[in-house]
């Protein structure tokens, strides 16, 4: 089969031609907002793609819906049906065509926007992880296209602008928001959950008693067995943009590993869907919302679904009800005048209305029966039995912490502990342990199931329980694996009030390990001055944080400038300088070193020893042949006189 | 040659094409005439592909035409509400059109756009609608299709430039093969260009003929004698119609000319007048033949 059966180069020209105008203001205007906008969103000096990006978040959403409107909204006009559908190419021609211009502007857009990024990062010395970029333009590709695609998809189903929106809210947000209902649902709070696993021994639990009374606990206790509240959930893994959407509430962005394959499955499914929709589309149904009257009862009595369920959810009155049914049937019919123009088959309607508020309640209903008969009905019977076996994955997050100091960052939230000894040991050790009155944090941890379902649950312990427990699970081949990162971490030293900060790529965890062994500094004290380290995975993921009281600060930022400065020594010496720029320091501005006096500060730099940075101290930006940069420290403000472009203002 | 059999479509429970069956030749000029809502428009945009048949077949040169991109290189068709995309001047869209008919002839579109007085570099926006037809046409003869689908293309157009596109139209027939189907409500719009005429009406082709077969077997003969007389005096002709107004009756005959001014003579008239009927009465007195009342056809 030839290729021009699917794809039409002259008119995907022409479709390039015909909008060139917008074209060139969104390919020059996106990136270079997008890019901006990154480049003044640090964190600890390296850009952060993914938090605090609203301009990114929205443009993720408006640009690939705009776009797809731009190529494909000929089929809302009929005299623009008329002229493109007349022109010698097959209906699959023309989506397949316009499907590929599509992305062929995306990802122009894209190489466009890490042009603009490294372009303005070499002029502002903001670093880029560049494992960092690749994720972050794999997620805003595979975003922006699903988005596309979708839109392209709700064009060839719909008949007007305002049914696409409709549809386009529908595909995306129905299923999300309402396996987000189902799982509110379905989530229970206080339901008791018996671990049945004979290699368990339960030393004390205090909650078994109450559950159950402390014969029968004793005796279940004697079979290995033990009891706890734990809340039920179910897992889902999100396409890019709903995660984009869960995002805006999180710090840092989450990306879960599921969300590209999902998300790139998703791709191929809308596109094929909107082929088969093109080729089979109605176009003299150019201004209106569906050809079929009972289509289009059916989206929108979709719409209202998710309402329904919120209603029920929210267990509102009888008297409140009706006045929400009211104004729902309201809505009902003002869809119909704003999405047809006009309001017929009014009976058919109400039926629609009443079909989908039956079965709304229906499901509900039957959700409602199922968890009841689920439910613990009193204190001597048993909600539900887990074998340990069937768990297959336990995780840890903060429940209530604003400090991370204690779990070492967020590394343990990271790792998916499979190891079914470690489960087991966790358990174990976890309910043997009573609640501690004197908690300081309170940690929560989840249980993944094979069926999609979790069990989470939390615990209160003392921070010398949390220590034993957490050297338990840093054993584990999980957490090993977890830390011994292949190439460069990230390494931050900073103070509250900023007078010890640094900057440096090390090849291994050793350099921060040697100083803090024998230390620990478990506590930041809200309003004392700290030095806080912390030594990154990767730009997301940190893996050690410590707070150092200041009075101890100067001593260790000291001993850890050194062990780094050795180590950027002993790359500066072997490598060639390629330029040296001071950077914001409180006297300088940012200046690059003239080539007058280069050699001559290459030469001092690399003869330089490890600086006490308790002391005022001169920053340069060093940029060496593989286009690595790096802080260079020295307090030898002799330099000063040396390089008089220095003391400039 | 395009040959429709058994076509239907319907918009929601509207039927507006009810086994439609119709075969055009090559090389002619088929006007399809019908009042509004017909399925003029409707017919050609399933020919050209732009709405779904229900039911029925449509072949072009043997082949099923819908969505199959070869086919629709033969054809080319020009709607009566026309669509230019913004900014385009008419080189622009002559370019746009040049990129899928491969025997576009830009020369063409630059010759009669001279003649025309279109400037070719100026945004067709700022066109009358009238040259915005022009520059339609001009771009769609320049394609060199097979097939011309006109929408009700040539209502409208001033007196002047509709001759000079009949005239186009002419020898392009004569230099190329091509048919052209072209669509009015209005009989005058096409009477003077089709060589081939169908009328539509609900839903189907009601009568269709060569519009000189139309004219040569049909006359209109204005008589009077000294004695009265009436409609049994002309028992012996094929009499369409006779309308008496005082002494003076008007007859439709369809008879032999020749023969039929003979016998006329022979009766010794007062008064004897052959009048050409126009495409409208011949329609008219044909549909009348076929017991439809031909005002009720035409008139929306």
């Amino acid at each position: 089969m030839h290729l021009k059966t699917f794809f039409q180069p002259k008119y995907f020209y022409q479709n390039l031609k015909k909008s060139k105008a917008i074209l060139v203001l969104f390919l020059f205007l996106f990136p270079l907002i997008l890019a901006l906008s990154h480049l003044t969103n640090l964190v600890n000096g390296v850009v952060d793609f993914f938090s605090n990006n609203l301009f990114g978040n929205i443009m993720m959403f408006v640009y690939p819906i705009t776009l797809s409107f731009l190529l494909f909204s000929f089929v809302f006009q009929k005299r623009k049906v008329d002229f493109m559908m007349s022109l010698p190419l097959s209906r699959k021609q023309i989506f397949i065509t316009n499907t590929i211009t599509g992305i062929f502007v995306i990802l122009m857009t894209f190489i466009l926007y890490i042009c603009f990024l490294f372009l303005f990062a070499a002029f502002g010395h903001q670093m880029i992880s560049f494992s960092y970029l690749v994720t972050y333009l794999l997620y805003m590709i595979l975003g922006s296209l699903f988005l596309f695609l979708l839109t392209n998809l709700a064009i060839s189903l719909a008949g007007n602008f305002l049914t696409t929106l409709v549809l386009i809210l529908l595909l995306l947000l129905f299923f999300p928001v309402n396996t987000f209902l189902y799982r509110v649902m379905m989530t229970e709070p206080h339901r008791m959950v018996v671990f049945n696993d004979t290699t368990i021994k339960v030393k004390n639990y205090d909650d078994c008693e109450a559950y159950l009374g402390i014969k029968d606990c004793q005796k279940q206790q004697k079979n290995g067995t033990y009891y706890t509240d734990l809340q039920k959930g179910i897992s889902t893994t999100h396409s890019i943009p709903i995660q984009n959407i869960v995002n805006l509430e999180r710090y840092p962005a989450q990306i879960p590993s599921g969300i590209f394959l999902k998300t790139f499955l998703l791709l191929f499914v809308f596109f094929f869907l909107g082929v088969f929709a093109f080729q089979k589309r109605k176009m003299e149904h150019c201004e209106t919302s569906f050809a079929s009257f009972h289509l289009h009862s059916f989206v929108k009595s979709l719409t209202i679904v998710p309402i329904f369920f919120l209603l029920f959810l929210l267990d509102v009155s009888f008297q409140h009800i009706w006045l929400a049914l009211l104004i729902i049937a309201a809505y009902f019919f003002l869809y119909d005048f704003i999405t047809r123009k006009k309001v017929t088959h009014f009976a058919l309607s109400l039926a629609y209305f009443g079909i989908t508020f039956l079965f709304c309640l229906g499901c509900f209903q039957f959700l409602k029966y199922h968890l009841e008969k689920k439910m613990l009905p009193s204190s001597d019977s048993i909600l539900e039995t887990l074998h340990v076996e069937e768990i297959t994955g336990l995780q840890f997050s903060f429940a209530s912490s604003d400090a991370f100091n204690v779990l070492r960052g967020y590394d343990l939230s990271n790792i998916t502990f499979q190891n079914k000894k470690i489960i087991k040991k966790f358990l174990s050790y976890a309910f043997s342990i009573p609640t501690s009155a004197t908690y300081r944090e309170t940690y929560a941890y989840t249980l993944l199931l094979k069926n999609g379902t979790y069990y989470r649950g939390y615990l209160y312990l003392a921070s010398e329980d949390w220590q034993a427990l957490k050297k338990m699970l840093q054993e584990s081949q999980e957490f090993q694996d977890y830390l011994s990162v292949q190439g460069k971490q990230i390494l931050t030293l900073s103070s509250n009030n900023q007078h010890y900060r640094l900057q440096e790529l090390t090849t291994s965890l050793s350099s921060i390990q040697k100083v803090l062994k024998g230390k620990e500094y478990p506590i930041a004290t809200n309003g004392t001055e700290t030095l806080t380290v912390t030594l990154y995975r990767d730009q997301q993921h940190a893996l050690e944080t410590v707070y150092v009281p200041y009075q101890e600060a100067p001593n260790l930022a000291n001993e850890l400038l050194k062990k780094n400065n050795q180590h950027l020594q002993d790359i500066l010496k072997t490598k060639k300088i390629l330029s040296i720029t001071t950077i914001e320091n409180r006297t300088l501005r940012n200046t690059k070193i003239d080539s007058k006096n280069f050699e001559k500060m290459v030469s001092y730099i690399k003869n330089q020893d490890a600086i006490d940075v308790r002391q005022k101290y001169l920053k340069f930006y060093v940029t060496i042949d593989n286009d690595e940069m790096y802080d260079y420290y020295t307090n030898d403000f002799n330099l000063l006189k040396d390089f008089p472009i220095l003391t400039q203002e | 040659m395009i040959q429709i059999k058994k076509l239907s479509k319907s918009f929601g429970k509207t039927k507006v094409l009810n086994q439609l069956s119709c075969q055009i030749d090559d090389n002619c000029i088929y006007g399809l005439v019908g009042a509004n809502g017909a399925g003029k428009s409707t017919l050609l945009r399933i020919l050209i592909g732009i709405y779904q048949k229900e039911a029925g077949s449509i072949q072009v040169d043997g082949k099923e035409s819908f969505d199959d991109e070869t086919v629709k290189q033969k054809m080319v068709f020009v709607p009566d509400d026309l669509y230019f995309p913004n900014n385009y001047t008419l080189l622009d869209y002559a370019q746009f059109y040049e990129s899928f008919y491969p025997k576009f002839d830009k020369k063409r579109v630059r010759k009669l756009a001279e003649q025309l007085h279109l400037d070719l570099h100026t945004s067709l926006e700022s066109f009358s609608k009238g040259m915005r037809r022009q520059c339609a046409l001009i771009c769609a003869l320049a394609t060199n299709a097979q097939y011309y689908l006109f929408d009700e293309t040539f209502d409208g157009l001033d007196p002047v430039v509709r001759n000079f596109m009949k005239k186009q139209l002419a020898n392009q027939m004569s230099q190329q093969k091509m048919t052209i189907i072209m669509t009015s409500h209005n009989l005058r719009e096409l009477e003077d260009i089709c060589d081939h005429l169908g009328l539509l009406y609900q839903g189907g082709i009601l009568f269709e003929s060569e519009i000189d077969q139309l004219k040569t077997n049909m006359y209109k003969v204005q008589i009077s004698f000294k004695e009265a007389f009436d409609e049994t005096k002309f028992k012996d002709f094929h009499l369409l119609s006779y309308k008496k107004n005082g002494s003076v009756a008007t007859l439709i005959l369809q008879d032999e000319e020749q023969t039929a001014k003979k016998k006329l003579k022979a009766m010794h008239p007062l008064l004897l007048d052959f009048l050409p009927l126009t495409l409208e009465e011949v329609f008219i007195y044909e549909m009348e033949v076929l017991g439809y009342a031909f005002e009720n056809i035409l008139s929306a």
